[in-house]
């Protein structure tokens, strides 16, 4: 039994140059026709799990994903209906501070890897954003997730957004050109304001407002 | 340390591990193998060379432990932590052997 989904920007409306085409196989067993590098494959298993966890991914599949293939004619995910509430904000919050923590400290310490901790910075940003939102009950899973929490945002310079972005895509795609010593130290100068977004919405997560 | 830390941790380890050599000039940056090719052909690595399939397969052993349902945790996942270890030694070996 096998079954594809499109997710992502693509059933959400706003695909841009930046977004890829992202692809769900869901797999019994081993299928040799799904290549990882295309597809984000999950065993039928897994995927319940997921949902009753909770797990944002979840949330987002089953918001915004389109079957586009069934080996057995059924809608896996619709029939799995709505998944449990989201209880795991802190811990997953935390996950992606210390993720941002740790990669800071790296670049900071001078490592000879920039592009993937600055990569990994735009990730925990990004990936904080989307639990933090969730928690509040709303559902932000855009590759700027960051920019659209309201008063909560992240506040920093579009040209410094910019090059965490490129970080990534060219870590995760592979394309792209290098980062200049110049775009560094910028993604370097805004560390100090990004730790101040990261404090000030840990504390509504102390002060337990989510 | 959560899982998903670990596994970043893991990843951070190899990348330094590559990126130490002066004999590449462009850093790896990721395990993804778009970002493996990239750094494969502007350096000039042959596809079949020990470092690059050493490279791929600590990527398949993260992305296999990335997606591992909890039944199968406890024993697989440490069993394949192990395995990601000894990869990542031999990776430092090959590392400082052809490219020191």
């Amino acid at each position: 039994m096998n079954h594809v989904y499109v997710f992502g920007s693509l059933v959400r409306g706003d695909y841009d140059n930046y977004s890829d085409i992202d692809l769900l196989a869901l797999v019994s067993s081993y299928n040799e026709k799904y290549d990882i590098n295309k597809f984000s494959i999950y065993s039928y298993e897994r995927i319940k799990e997921l949902w009753n966890q909770g797990n944002p991914f979840a949330w987002h599949l089953s918001i915004e994903s389109k079957l586009v293939y069934s080996s057995d004619g059924k809608d896996f995910i619709a029939e799995l209906g709505t998944p449990s509430d989201y209880k795991n904000a802190v811990h997953d919050c935390n996950k992606f501070l210390t993720l941002y923590l740790d990669s800071k400290r790296s670049l900071l310490n001078n490592t000879n890897s920039v592009v993937f901790e600055i990569s990994n910075i735009f990730l925990a940003i990004r990936n904080f954003s989307t639990c933090f939102a969730l928690s509040k009950g709303e559902n932000i899973f855009s590759r700027d997730s960051s920019k659209l929490l309201g008063k909560n945002s992240l506040n920093i310079s579009e040209s410094t957004y910019d090059i965490l972005v490129r970080a990534r895509i060219l870590s995760t795609r592979g394309t792209g050109e290098i980062l200049s010593g110049t775009e560094i130290q910028k993604v370097k100068t805004s560390l100090p304001h990004i730790d101040s977004w990261f404090n000030s919405l840990n504390m509504e997560i102390d002060n337990g407002r989510i | 340390m959560d899982e998903f830390n670990s596994r970043i941790d893991a990843k951070r380890k190899v990348l330094q591990i590559v990126n130490s050599s002066e004999s590449f000039t462009e850093e790896l940056m990721d395990l993804s193998s778009k970002s493996i090719n990239r750094w494969q052909l502007n350096n000039e690595i042959e596809k079949d060379s020990l470092i690059t399939k050493k490279l791929r397969l600590i990527a398949n052993d993260l992305f296999f432990l990335s997606n591992i349902s909890q039944q199968q945790i406890s024993d697989n996942y440490i069993l394949k932590s192990k395995e990601i270890n000894e990869h990542i030694r031999e990776l430092y070996q090959i590392v400082s052997q052809e490219f020191g």
